[in-house]
């Protein structure tokens, strides 16, 4: 069993409020909010700031189980468009309709109301210990990744 | 089938026709670094192929409706420190290929370049850079200055409306300026890559065809076609972009009265169902290329008997 007992920690790191209490998938930069067998994923708000301003989110066909890694849906943004690939393994449950109907709210509320879907975890046992958690590791992590953004120009510095 | 529709079918059979009769099957797909792009059919490798450059920072000093200056935010600045060579300098070291050298505009729709044509032809000569300049109006001067620097391509945005210059751009111009600057830059020799921005007047269609009819008297390199895209933080913010079927039949009309240029349909226009929807009207219409198209219209062009091309340049570097 993975989460449950997170607390919501809100941490600022250079200008980004970035919730530390949260798993992420480093390679997607997704946050997943893991409680029991089920996950609540969404976009860190770095991706939400190097893409612009959202404004599409269209999902695959949802009647399938989907591997980590694999694309569900792709997102189009105003400096981005590219698949959104499964942080961890499992089922979508639930999309966020708003988020479909105003995919801004993924630059508004990154955490909030910009959530993208619900999964339930199918290989968690196995997955989860690869993403990064922890409050140390997290900010350790973001600080590495936006130091990464700023070389290659994504950012500015 | 009411007689509108059968008309509508009959305007696409044509142009698509002509396309047919005047093209080979090659139909381009552009994804410029300008933004990271991958979709299943076509994945951005070299995402420095093309940058753009705006010599004047975010500076503009027009305060255009549509844009108000947001069009430069995601150009790389000019390198006060190492010039314009310079930093093209650099980045060709890291694979760069071609440039758009851009910037704001003065009062007079001017973009400054000529401070730095002698950089422009170093590129040109020592790095070998593929150069698109993007001018606004020019003088005499310039276009001499330009094909004095051999640039491969020179893009402007054509308005065909008075009103629109006016109310949208705020310019001191007029209609004739545009024409007068393609006159300019054709006589001296340069490639022409004009571009017409559909629903420019808040969403609504006003000079569009009047450009058209301006640019089609130029031999052109290059039509490029974009949509008005709705951007945030500018007086058009909330203005609604063109409805889909005035663009389709733009496109079917531009196909029909430049039946042997190439016509692309360039990066801006609004995104989501509106972007599958004319770029599928592009196809159709038997445009030559489209910059970032929307997912499964690289799949639909074979339906069409096209054969896709790809390129990580912009289509204003053209069909070379």
């Amino acid at each position: 069993m993975w989460g449950g007992f997170i607390i919501r920690t809100m941490t600022k790191i250079d200008k980004y409020d970035v919730d530390t209490g949260l798993f992420y998938d480093q390679k997607e930069h997704f946050w997943v909010k893991i409680s029991g067998n089920t996950a609540r994923i969404g976009m860190s708000p770095l991706i939400q700031e190097t893409s612009g301003a959202f404004v599409a989110v269209q999902m695959n066909d949802l009647a399938k189980e989907f591997s980590k890694g694999e694309a569900f849906g792709s997102i189009e943004a105003e400096k981005h468009v590219g698949p959104l690939k499964m942080p961890l393994s499992g089922r979508v449950l639930k999309i966020n309709d708003e988020v479909i109907e105003n995919p801004r709210l993924i630059n508004y509320d990154p955490y909030g109301d910009g959530w993208i879907a619900e999964i339930e975890l199918t290989n968690a046992d196995a997955e989860v210990p690869g993403l990064i958690f922890g409050d140390h590791n997290v900010v350790q992590w973001f600080e590495t990744e936006l130091k990464k953004f700023a070389d290659k120009g994504w950012i500015a510095n | 089938m009411d007689s509108q529709l059968v008309a509508e079918q009959s305007l696409m059979e044509k142009a698509f026709a002509i396309r047919k009769a005047n093209f080979s099957d090659d139909i381009k797909f552009y994804a410029p670094g300008l933004k990271s792009y991958n979709i299943p059919e076509f994945e951005q490798k070299k995402p420095n192929a093309f940058l753009p450059i705006s010599i004047t920072g975010n500076a503009c000093a027009l305060d255009c409706d549509h844009c108000d200056t947001k069009i430069l935010d995601p150009m790389i600045p000019l390198d006060m420190k190492d010039g314009l060579f310079g930093m093209c300098e650099k980045m060709a070291g890291q694979g760069t290929e071609s440039v758009l050298i851009s910037g704001g505009s003065m009062k007079n729709g001017q973009v400054p370049f000529m401070k730095h044509i002698e950089d422009i032809k170093r590129i040109k000569d020592e790095l070998g850079l593929k150069i698109i300049m993007h001018t606004g109006l020019v003088s005499e001067e310039m276009a001499e200055g330009l094909a004095w620097a051999g640039v491969d391509g020179v893009a402007l945005d054509i308005i065909g409306a008075q009103e629109t210059i006016e109310q949208v751009y705020h310019m001191n111009t007029t209609v004739a300026d545009f024409d007068a600057t393609l006159e300019r830059l054709t006589r001296h020799g340069l490639s022409i890559r004009p571009h017409i921005i559909l629903g420019l007047h808040y969403g609504k269609f006003l000079g569009e065809y009047a450009a058209l009819e301006m640019i089609k008297k130029y031999p052109t390199h290059a039509l490029i076609l974009v949509i008005l895209t709705p951007m945030q933080d500018t007086p058009m913010k909330d203005v609604e972009p063109p409805p889909t079927d005035e663009v389709e039949e733009f496109f079917q009309k531009a196909r029909i009265a430049m039946p042997d240029s190439n016509i692309l349909v360039g990066c801006a226009r609004p995104g989501g169902n509106y972007k599958k929807v004319v770029d599928l009207a592009a196809v159709s219409a038997g445009l030559n290329g489209i910059a970032y198209p929307a997912e499964g219209i690289i799949d639909f062009s074979k339906t069409k008997g096209l054969q896709p091309s790809f390129y990580e340049n912009s289509c204003s570097c053209g069909i070379d």
